[in-house]
């Protein structure tokens, strides 16, 4: 589990406002909600590394090929949700 | 005796280095993209990040010199610190614009607006005795991201920065 640097949270916490018209939170607040994703992803991120194996078996994805994957894969779902 | 206010922002105003105080139009974060003049942006950081520049003290200037900020946010809670360190250079042939340190530092802690994009004014006061007519004033406005009362979590918009003064 990685705790976020002050500047890693500060970026979040402006690319966040940046997308919304209205704040209704403040630092202190959105800082533990982005520390919580990424506690989250952390914690699964062994199980889903796992699962991307047993479907590709017996290919194995290097860890840059699943990283992108994740980050494609997440951009697209933002995008449709 | 009457209060005026005079505009300090101008030719001489320029942002720090960090990337994070920037000029931009007012419609790329207001929402009905009809007013587009400039403001400033000083963008929720964990630094201090100031802006810098410079004004002359009024021929009619007395005292009771306050310098307000006219700012807004999209932001609806937390508070925003705003820090103005200047120093007051005066003479002719006396006095070098070129010193270190600052000769004052005032800071207002001020909330977000209750809507957003309402008008806010911070106000601090400065010594009126630091200040006489015709004095060149050398000034950094900062946004103090440091500070534990800085809690908004959003860019802090700048619309005006005045200079308050009461004449004779």
């Amino acid at each position: 589990m990685a705790i976020l640097t002050v500047d890693q949270l500060a970026q979040l916490r402006r690319e966040c406002a940046q997308e919304q018209a209205t704040i209704n939170y403040e630092k202190s607040q959105i800082n533990v909600a982005i520390q919580a994703v990424e506690d989250t992803f952390e914690a699964v991120r062994p199980t889903l590394s796992t699962n991307i194996n047993t479907a590709t078996a017996p290919l194995v994805l290097t860890a840059a090929q699943k990283r992108l994957l994740v980050k494609m894969w997440l951009q697209q779902k933002a995008r449709r949700e | 005796m009457a209060t005026h206010r005079i505009p300090i922002l101008g030719w001489s105003t320029v942002p720090d280095t960090s990337g994070n105080v920037f000029l931009e139009p007012y419609n790329v974060k207001a929402t009905n993209d009809v007013w587009d003049r400039l403001v400033t942006i000083f963008n929720d950081t964990a630094t201090r990040i100031g802006l810098a520049g410079g004004f002359t003290v009024p021929k009619n200037y007395v005292g009771s010199a306050n310098i307000i900020v006219v700012w807004t946010a999209t932001a609806t809670t937390g508070n925003v610190v705003w820090d103005f360190d200047y120093r007051a250079v005066g003479g002719n042939d006396a006095e070098s614009l070129d010193q270190a340190g600052t000769q004052e530092a005032v800071t207002v802690t001020d909330a977000a607006p209750t809507a957003a994009h309402r008008r806010l004014e911070a106000s601090m006061a400065l010594t009126a005795a630091n200040l006489a007519v015709d004095d060149e004033v050398e000034f950094e406005l900062f946004r103090d991201g440091v500070s534990a009362s800085d809690t908004m979590a959003a860019a802090a918009i700048v619309v005006a920065v005045l200079f308050e003064y009461a004449d004779a």
